[in-house]
């Protein structure tokens, strides 16, 4: 159960610079080892999991539905003929604010806000799962016990961000400017 | 007794070392830590404490807990008033201030105790039988007097200044109550190696046991299992806390009170916590009610329920009464009179039972107890206070001397959360009594709630409920054996059956002043059902649920009907269990947390631009630009002139934007739109539509083709989410073996519209490298580009019957793009315009849009139907042929043409031929409406019945909230070039 403690340091800030696609596949899953191949990595099974290696993540968000993440914002390489192979690519690395939110009690604050047990199993670290965070559709990936990354809509960015921001005594770290605090 | 004589002077559950100052109706008082409102208000000698909801009869405190129908009070003031508090479930804080509620001018002389002169005539159903005439309008009159009449406390109309907070919880095993079978449960449970909460909604545990006195075994007991859960590290124990709701999945809603921790808004800390909390089991250890005596003015200050007076004289200290009578029909009356006999007090024991047990006689008798077998409560004098009570039995009458009159009926388990999914209580005739009727998976139930109200029973009972909750959540590590305690109790025999009284005012409800009499009237009136009572006399209904009523009234209802009472059964338990505040629910969706808005990219360059926001949806977008005008009005006219005559740019991120793409993604969208696509080549776009199953317009929008396999579509913005997930519905389940797929885009581009006659010069001078040229990206056209090494995506295509091209931007990129553009296209006239001329632009051009896509209106009814096509099957396409839709008489699309110069159509407003009688929906309705500077009158569109068959009759637009009847004209809907030159060129 969370009970947020007034005083307990909490930071969050935005990711820059990322990339993400959606990748969609049916019928022959030849598209999927072939991402596989490029990726060099295993891709997560079950919808939730994760895998990643050299700075790139991939989350299964659904039976046929892949995130592919990259930290380098390489959009669109690892693609290329794809959707050939009976999969669909969306390039998706506008549409989401990458929030990273962590320290002691990161857990609990999420706890109070959203209606996850983050001591089950479905949530231990290299879990991803998709919920709503203050109503909105949101993508959270646990990395560590104490730290998140939350996925968010680009438009609703600011909204969560004084959300989070009004939650507990969080630490923003960012750019006021440019980062979900700034924009729309 | 003097005020202060009723604190004894040792005892209690109090901190002496801590006054605590309160003031109630302004009279500054002093209690103590430890102590609830109610207790430092009875050891004030308080007595007269509110005034009853109907007939104003004055009340005091009847109950010691959430079940208190009398003692409601307002606490706080100003944006922190807070009515109908029960002071019995209040933990006194300092600086408290409490005050009665429905009396005028004061608690002790309240004027409208007047009604109870009439109460002969102001039974139940008094009012749905007097006040229904002489007009159909008339209750609309009568109800504001009757409101002001009779009531309760008044809610702030100011803004609350505190916090609340909604939170989520997950446990394996939630043990809800915590008194003796709880508290053996928890600590079961936990043992078992289950990760336990809890709940309790006092602010110690103990539940019963806190009746007890200070240092007898059963007090003992609890100390030292309080102290044991303490320590272990996985219980969590939730006190000022109630669990108001049971919810599917085994959710417990709980609402946390933090007063006590006098907390700041300002610092961020909330003053009540709502927790939903979901347990994979659930220990009921909620215990149960004692139930009161009906009998004639039973509802007088000094009558109290035996286990209250014991409770403020065990656990706070406060001797209610020196010279008490207890009437009861069971042993457990005679534990108050004991405590209070030992305490100093005169006391007599009226037992309704002709042959009391001899045990509890013989104990009695060392207590130096009066007990009158077989006699009952005949007659209470003293009507602000208790004086006497008149005594009927077998020796006669008797007259009694005392102050304090406590009462018991017997107890009723609580069975109200257990019974919230729908599980009926059953009757259970050995403690005639209602038990849970059936648990769901991982429920269990123990102790008084079972019926069980001995101790030694409730502790055995949690303990196996524990086990079995915890092995429910496979958690079966070795438990050590209950903690047993000695309280040499006795079990009371089931109370007998008792008749009510037919004489005098016999409060069955307290808090709704619902007499014996009222449940006698009801039932000849033929109100027999127990649902029907309810709300005819509104028995059970408060802020206390008949939490001391319920019983004694289905108890009448089956004597008058001459049925069992598991026949009559009882009323529906719904949450909340006890009043939760609407603030808690709400928790910090308030203010600008209401609910997320929704910001395009290019948000901060309107509201730096002086754009006035309005909210559309979620979304926040630009209404108008100050820069245009003072005013609304005066700005999207001038907005609307801009884009006629020059050029102006629109943000339209907000369109909902899907990509489809697949071997089968043409399939798939022909099936969707009313219209075909399959035939749509690459780089072109097109209008459509879609419908529902029943053959109604849903939304329309475009879609491009990018690729062969690939596609674009734009959504209206209201029905963006709705359309996301209709098309995924759609592939999921009703045609999963198309090779297809949906993402929605929406968040990944921005848009905007640059529209007018210098559209094309403002986005050639932004973007010289791309060829804009009329041949290179005619309407309809299709250009994608890299810009700075960002994908753009234009889109000619015209909402404004203007030359416009949509520019779709990454949304990183939106508002440097839309710099880029204002930037270039300034030299030639291009201005930022608002939402208000980009609907006044449209209705001017005659396209339709929610207003008048409004989930009635079919293609026929707007003018679409030349899009079906006719050789393929789609979405509606049955439906659609419906006869009703082919009614000639449906109201269809025309535009308005306002004939008065002064006066202005009203959306909204009916529309009647000028010879129909102005009454009812008329003939149709105005949708939309604009001024249009082009032709320099009010124009709209409507559904008018005929459509287009009726061009050049006048009607009459009647806007009856505004009162304004306007004359208008029928004509065409597209008011502008209706060949579309403008666009096209």
């Amino acid at each position: 159960m969370a009970d947020i403690a007034l005083g307990e340091a909490l930071e969050i800030r935005e990711i820059e610079n990322w990339s993400l696609a959606q990748v969609e596949v049916w019928g022959d899953p030849i598209a999927e080892r072939i991402l596989a191949e490029r990726l060099g990595f295993e891709l997560p099974r079950v919808t939730g999991e994760t895998a990643s290696r050299g700075g790139r993540l991939a989350v299964r968000i659904a039976p046929q539905c892949l995130w592919i993440i990259d930290n380098d914002r390489a959009d669109g390489v690892l693609f290329a003929a794809l959707p050939s192979l009976e999969a669909a690519v969306t390039l998706l690395s506008n549409s989401r604010v990458r929030l990273r939110l962590w320290g002691r009690r990161a857990s609990e604050i999420l706890a109070a806000n959203v209606a996850l047990d983050w001591e089950g199993p479905e949530t231990t670290p290299g879990r991803a799962v998709q919920t709503k965070l203050h109503r909105v559709p949101v993508l959270i990936l646990r990395e560590t016990r104490t730290s998140f990354e939350i996925f968010v809509p680009r438009t609703f960015a600011r909204a969560i961000w004084e959300w989070l921001s009004d939650a507990g005594p969080i630490a923003v770290r960012g750019d006021a400017g440019s980062g979900a605090s700034g924009i729309g | 007794m003097k005020p202060a004589e009723r604190r004894l002077g040792t005892g209690g559950r109090i901190d002496r070392e801590r006054p605590i100052a309160f003031a109630f109706n302004g009279r500054a008082m002093t209690g103590y830590r430890g102590d609830t409102l109610a207790a430092a208000l009875l050891a004030n000698g308080v007595r007269l404490i509110g005034r009853s909801f109907k007939y104003h009869r004055p009340r005091g405190i009847f109950t010691a807990g959430p079940e208190e129908p009398n003692a409601l009070l307002t606490l706080g003031s100003g944006g922190r008033r807070d009515p109908n508090v029960a002071a019995t479930t209040v933990e006194l804080v300092g600086g408290l201030e409490a005050a009665s509620q429905n009396h005028w001018p004061s608690l002790a002389l309240d004027v409208r105790a007047i009604t109870g002169i009439f109460a002969p005539v102001l039974a139940a159903g008094f009012y749905y039988k007097t006040f229904m005439g002489p007009t159909h309008g008339a209750w609309m009159t009568y109800e504001r007097f009757i409101r002001r009449a009779a009531g309760l406390g008044r809610a702030t109309e100011d803004a609350d200044p505190d916090r609340y907070e909604v939170r989520h919880g997950f446990v394996e095993v939630a043990v809800v109550g915590g008194g003796p079978a709880g508290l053996s449960g928890a600590r079961a449970a936990a043992h078992a190696g289950a990760s336990v909460a809890l709940i309790e909604q006092d602010f110690l545990l103990g539940g019963s046991v806190l009746r007890e006195p200070v240092g007898t075994a059963a007090a003992g007991w609890r100390s030292e299992m309080v102290a044991e859960l303490e320590r272990l590290p996985n219980i969590r124990i939730l006190a000022r806390t109630t669990a108001f709701g049971i919810y599917d999945g085994n959710t417990i809603g709980l609402i946390e009170r933090r007063d006590h921790l006098r907390p700041d808004p300002g610092k961020g800390e909330p003053r009540q916590v709502m927790r939903m909390l979901r347990a994979r089991a659930i220990v009921f250890a909620t215990g149960a009610l004692e139930q009161p005596l009906v009998f004639a003015d039973n509802d007088r200050p000094g009558v109290m329920l035996a286990s209250a007076a014991r409770t403020y004289l065990n656990r706070f200290a406060v001797l209610a009464g020196r010279r008490v009578t207890f009437a009861t029909q069971n042993d457990s009356g005679y534990r108050a009179a004991f405590d209070f006999a030992r305490n100093g007090a005169a006391v007599t024991v009226a037992d309704l039972r002709p042959d009391p047990p001899a045990n509890v006689l013989a104990e009695a008798s060392r207590h130096g107890v009066a007990v009158l077998p077989g006699a009952s409560i005949a007659a209470v004098r003293g009507r602000s206070a208790v004086r006497s009570v008149r005594l009927a039995g077998p020796g006669g009458a008797l007259e009694v001397a005392c102050d304090l009159l406590g009462v018991s009926g017997g107890w009723s388990p609580t069975v109200h959360l257990t019974s919230h999914l729908g599980e009926k209580p059953q009757y259970r005739e050995d403690i005639r009594a209602f038990v849970p009727g059936h648990f769901r998976a991982g429920q269990f139930g123990a102790g008084a709630v079972m019926g069980s109200f001995a101790m030694r029973q409730a502790i055995e009972e949690g303990h196996l409920a524990g086990v079995r909750a915890a092995g429910f959540c496979e958690r079966n590590a070795p438990v050590p054996a209950a903690r047993e305690v000695d309280t040499s109790e006795a079990i009371s025999p089931a109370a007998p059956a008792i008749a009510m009284p037919d004489r005098g005012k016999a409060f069955v409800d307290l808090q709704n002043d619902v007499t014996a009499d009222d449940i006698r009237l009801a039932h000849r009136e033929g109100y027999r059902s127990i649902e029907h009572l309810k709300r005819y006399t509104t028995a059970g209904m408060g802020t206390d649920q008949g939490k001391t009523s319920n019983l004694n009234s289905l108890r009448q209802m089956a004597d008058l009907r001459g049925v069992g009472i598991p026949e009559v059964g009882t009323t529906t338990f719904r949450p909340p269990y006890t009043p939760v505040s609407i603030g808690a629910f709400a928790g910090r969706s308030v203010g600008h947390h209401f609910r997320p808005l929704r910001r395009t990219p290019m948000h901060d360059w309107h509201l730096e631009n002086g754009a006035e926001m309005v909210e559309v949806g979620l979304w926040q977008r630009p209404w108008f630009y100050r820069s245009a005008g003072r005013d609304l009005d005066e700005a999207y006219v001038a907005e609307m002139r801009a884009v006629r005559d020059a050029a102006g740019i629109v943000d339209i991120s907000t369109l909902g934007k899907i990509e489809i793409e697949g071997p089968d993604a043409a399939v798939f969208i022909d099936r969707v739109y009313a219209n075909g696509f399959a035939s749509l080549a690459v780089g072109r776009a097109r209008y459509g539509v879609m419908l529902r199953d029943d053959g109604i317009v849903l939304d329309d929008g475009t879609v491009t083709r990018l690729e062969d396999h690939r596609f674009f579509v734009t959504t209206s913005t209201a029905k963006a989410a709705e359309i996301m997930s209709w098309l995924e519905f759609l592939l999921e389940i009703a045609w999963p073996e198309l090779r297809a797929a949906v993402a929605s885009v929406s968040d990944e581009w921005a848009a905007m519209s640059v529209a007018g006659p210098r559209s094309r010069d403002s986005l050639a001078a932004a973007f010289p490298e791309l060829d804009v040229s009329n041949s290179a990206l005619p309407h309809m056209g299709l250009l994608e580009a890299v810009h700075e090494g960002q994908p753009l995506r234009i889109l000619r295509i015209s909402y404004s019957g203007e030359r416009a091209y949509e520019i779709y931007a990454g949304a990183r990129h939106g508002r440097a793009i839309w710099e880029r553009l204002m930037r270039n296209g300034a030299p030639f006239g291009l201005k930022a315009y608002g939402v208000e001329a980009l609907g006044a632009l449209r209705v001017e051009k005659g396209h339709v849009a929610g207003p008048e896509i409004d989930g009635r209106t079919t293609l026929e009814d707007l003018g679409l139907e030349r899009l079906a096509r006719k050789d393929r099957a789609f979405i509606g396409s049955v439906l659609r042929h419906r006869s009703a839709f082919r009614d000639p008489a449906r109201p269809r699309l025309v535009g308005l043409q306002c004939l008065e110069p002064d006066a202005r159509l009203r959306g909204g407003a009916a529309l009647f031929a000028p010879e129909d009688p102005i009454t009812g929906h008329g003939r149709g309705r105005v949708t939309s409406v604009t001024y249009s500077p082009t032709l320099g009158h009010y124009i709209a569109l409507g559904l008018y019945s005929g459509g287009m068959e009726c061009a050049g009759r006048e009607v009459i637009a009647v806007h009856p909230i505004k009162g304004e009847i306007v004359r208008a004209r029928i004509v065409s809907p597209a008011f502008l070039d209706p060949k579309g030159e403008r666009l096209r060129g």
